[in-house]
C-alpha cells in the first residue's frame, strides 16, 4: 500500500519506498542517486552499494547496465528539471565511458573504428543532459556545458568523417558539415528564438504573478477587512469615517513607501522630524477620530530638544482634538538652520485665553514649560467661535 | 465643517457665490464613483457640462464644450492629467479653460507635474463641497489655488535660494527661482491652513493682493527651470 502523502511532491529528504522499485535519492547523489536509493531500500550503507555497483561494473559490465536501468526507471519525470552540479558532469562522463567500454566489449561485432565517433556523440549527449530548460544561459556552467557539447558533436562528425573517408578529404567533409549546420541553424533560428523568448516571458510572467499575489494579500489584510468593518458599522458615521481615514492613511504609507533614494540615507537610528511628527499626528488621529493636515518644510534628524518640542506639539494637537469640536486640524512645521517652528491650528470652538484659571495647569505645564526649558517660546491665539492657533518655536 | 474666519479687513468683499451665473465645469477622473460624488457635492453651485474618464475623451470634451474650469485627476488610465492640458492647448492655443488638479496623490512629482503643465492649482480629493466650489471660482477668476501641501512643496522647493551675494545679472535672470519675503509669508500661511481672506487680515493687505502673490508664486513654479525643483520633487515621495 502506498501512503497518499508519500507522493512525489513532498520534500522529505529521505527516499520513500514507492511500490517495489527503488526511488532515486536526490538529497545527496553522487550521480543519479541510484546507489543511495537502493541502499535505503535494502537497509545497507550507500558506500557498500556503490562499491558493489563498481565491482559488478568491472565484472562484465553488469553493474553499469544495472545502474543505467535503475536510473531510467527511477527518474521522476513529473518533477521540475533542476540544474546539476559539476560533480554530476564528472559522474556522467565516467558513466558514459563505462557504458562505451561495456558496449564495445560485450558486442564484438561492433567495428572498433566506430568507437571514436560514437564516443564523441555519447559524451555530447551526456553533457547536454546536465542542462535544464530553466537554466539561465548566461550562467557560466550552463554556457560551458553547451559549448563543450557542441565541440564534442563537431568532434564526432570529424571523427566519423575521418573513419569513413581518407584524411585527405577531411576539409571537404568539414566544409559540407559546416554548410549543413549553417543551413539548419537558419531553418531552426525562429524556433530557437521563440523558445528563448518564451522562457524569458515566462519569467516575467512569474514575477508579475508574484507581485499580484503580494498586492492581493495586502489589500485583503487591510482594505477588504476595513470595508467589511465599515459595512457592519454603517449606522455609526463617526466610526466609519474614522475607519475609512485610518485605512486611507495606512494605504498611503504602503503605496508611497520610502523611495530607493531615501533608503540611501545613513541608518543611524535617528528619525527625521518629518517621519516622527507624522507618526505623532497619526496617533492623535487614531485616538480622537480627527483629520490632521500635516505639512512639513525642511527636515532634520530628531534630537532630544526636538523630541521635547514634539511632545508639546502632540499636546497641542490633543487639546485641539479634544476641545475644539472640529475634525479638521492643521499642523505646519518649518525646520531651518536656526529653529524649528510648529503651528497647530483648528477652526473650532476657540476659547478666551485670558479666562483660563491660573490653577488649570494643563497648557502651562505641558506646552509652555516644556518649550521654555528648551529656550523656545509658545504662543496661543484663540477667539471664541473662530478657532485656535498654537505656535511653538525652539532653537536648534 | 470648517467655518471661515471673517476678518475686519475683508468683510466688505462680495460673497463669491453669486459671481455672475453658474460656472461651466468638466470633471475628468477615471473613477465613476468619484465623479458622481463630486457632481453631488457641487451640482447646486456650478453647471457640470460633462465628465470624462480618460485623456482623449477629455480633450475632445474640453475642445467641444470650452468649459470655464476642468477638475483634473493627476493619473488617468492612458496618461497624466498634464497630458490633457498639453493636448488641448496644442489643438486650440486660444482655449481659455482653466484647470484645477484634484487627486488623492500627495506625491510632489505628481503635483508639480500638473502645475507645470498649466493647472492653476491643486487640491486633495478629501476637500468638502463648499471649499471645492470656492476653489473652482478662484480658478475661474484666474487666481491660483494652493492646498496646504502644495504651499509646503513650494516652500521646500524654493528653500535653498541662491545666496544674495551672487552677481546681480544672475540674480535678475533667476528671479523666477526666488520667492519674495511677502510671497514666502503667504505660502507659510497657506501651509498653516489659512484662506486668502484670513491671510489678508493677518498681513494687513487686501485679499486681492494675497491672490496676486499666490499667482506670482504659481507662475514661478511653472517657469522655474532650476534643477533642484524637479530633482527635489523626485526625491521627496513622502506622503
Amino acid at each position: 500500500m502506498v501512503e497518499p502523502e508519500t507522493s512525489g511532491s513532498n520534500t522529505v529528504s529521505r527516499p520513500v519506498v514507492r511500490g517495489r522499485s527503488i526511488q532515486l535519492d536526490d538529497s545527496d547523489p553522487l550521480l543519479g542517486g541510484v546507489a543511495s536509493g537502493a541502499a535505503y531500500r535494502l537497509g545497507a550503507s550507500p558506500l557498500v552499494v556503490r562499491v558493489a555497483f563498481a565491482i559488478l561494473g568491472l565484472a562484465a559490465g553488469f553493474g553499469v547496465i544495472g545502474y543505467v536501468v535503475f536510473w531510467w526507471i527511477g527518474i521522476d519525470r513529473s518533477a521540475p528539471s533542476r540544474s546539476h552540479t559539476l560533480r554530476y558532469d564528472l559522474g556522467i562522463v565516467v558513466l558514459t565511458a563505462a557504458c562505451l567500454v561495456v558496449a564495445f566489449t560485450l558486442v564484438p561485432s561492433l567495428p572498433p573504428e566506430l568507437l571514436g565517433p560514437v564516443a564523441f556523440v555519447s559524451f555530447a549527449l551526456a553533457f547536454s543532459s546536465g542542462t535544464s530548460l530553466g537554466d539561465d544561459l548566461r550562467s557560466g556552467r550552463a554556457f560551458g556545458r553547451i559549448v563543450v557539447g557542441l565541440l564534442l558533436m563537431l568532434g564526432g562528425l570529424v571523427a566519423g568523417a575521418a573513419t569513413v573517408g581518407d584524411l585527405g578529404r577531411l576539409w571537404e567533409v568539414g566544409a559540407a558539415i559546416a554548410a549543413v549546420t549553417v543551413g539548419m541553424g537558419a531553418v531552426l533560428a525562429p524556433w530557437i528564438r521563440q523558445l528563448l523568448e518564451g522562457a524569458s516571458s515566462d519569467r516575467v510572467e512569474r514575477i508579475r504573478a508574484e507581485e499580484r499575489a503580494d498586492l492581493a494579500a495586502h489589500l485583503h489584510d487591510s482594505v477588504l477587512q476595513t470595508l467589511t468593518l465599515i459595512q457592519n458599522r454603517a449606522h455609526e458615521p463617526d466610526v466609519t469615517s474614522a475607519l475609512a481615514y485610518q485605512q486611507e492613511r495606512e494605504l498611503r504609507r504602503w503605496l508611497y513607501r520610502l523611495s530607493p533614494d531615501d533608503a540611501d540615507e545613513p541608518q543611524s537610528g535617528a528619525q527625521p522630524i518629518r517621519t516622527h511628527l507624522s507618526e505623532i499626528a497619526a496617533g492623535v488621529e487614531d485616538d480622537y477620530s480627527v483629520v490632521i493636515d500635516f505639512v512639513c518644510v525642511g527636515d532634520a534628524v530628531v534630537d532630544s530638544a526636538v523630541l521635547a518640542m514634539t511632545a508639546a506639539v502632540r499636546e497641542a494637537l490633543v487639546n485641539a482634538a479634544k476641545f475644539a469640536k472640529t475634525q479638521q486640524i492643521s499642523l505646519y512645521v518649518e525646520v531651518d538652520e536656526q529653529s524649528v517652528v510648529a503651528f497647530v491650528r483648528d477652526r473650532g470652538a476657540g476659547f478666551d485665553v485670558n479666562a483660563i484659571a491660573p490653577d488649570r495647569r494643563g497648557i502651562t505645564d505641558s506646552i509652555h514649560a516644556r518649550v521654555e526649558r528648551l529656550g523656545g517660546a509658545a504662543a496661543i491665539r484663540s477667539t471664541v467661535g473662530t478657532g485656535t492657533e498654537v505656535r511653538i518655536e525652539v532653537p536648534r | 465643517m470648517a467655518t471661515p474666519i471673517s476678518t475686519p479687513a475683508t468683510d466688505s468683499t462680495d460673497d463669491k457665490e453669486d459671481a455672475g451665473g453658474d460656472l461651466r465645469v468638466v470633471v475628468v477622473d477615471d473613477h465613476a464613483l468619484f465623479r458622481q460624488g463630486i457632481a453631488a457635492a457641487i451640482d447646486s453651485h456650478v453647471d457640470i457640462v460633462g465628465e470624462a474618464a480618460d485623456v482623449s475623451p477629455a480633450v475632445a470634451l474640453i475642445l467641444a464644450e470650452q468649459p470655464d474650469v476642468v477638475l483634473l485627476d493627476v493619473h488617468l488610465p492612458s496618461g497624466l492629467g498634464g497630458d490633457v492640458i498639453t493636448a488641448v492647448l496644442a489643438n486650440d492655443p486660444s482655449c481659455a479653460t482653466r484647470y484645477l488638479g484634484l487627486s488623492v496623490s500627495d506625491s510632489p512629482e505628481d503635483v508639480l507635474g500638473l502645475v507645470r503643465a498649466g493647472a492653476r492649482g491643486y487640491l486633495v480629493k478629501r476637500i468638502d463641497g463648499i471649499e471645492l466650489v470656492g476653489a473652482i471660482e478662484q480658478v475661474a477668476a484666474g487666481h491660483a489655488v494652493f492646498s496646504p501641501k502644495l504651499a509646503g512643496f513650494v516652500l521646500d522647493a524654493f528653500a535653498h535660494a541662491p545666496p544674495a551675494d551672487v552677481e546681480p545679472e544672475a540674480t535678475a535672470l533667476d528671479e523666477v527661482d526666488l520667492l519674495t519675503p511677502r510671497e514666502r509669508e503667504v505660502m507659510q500661511h497657506l501651509a498653516r491652513g489659512y484662506t486668502y481672506k484670513e491671510i489678508g487680515g493677518e498681513l494687513h493687505i487686501s485679499d486681492r493682493t494675497v491672490e496676486t502673490h499666490a499667482s506670482a508664486v504659481l507662475r514661478k513654479l511653472q517657469l522655474s527651470n532650476r534643477h533642484e525643483l524637479t530633482h527635489w520633487a523626485a526625491r521627496n515621495r513622502l506622503v
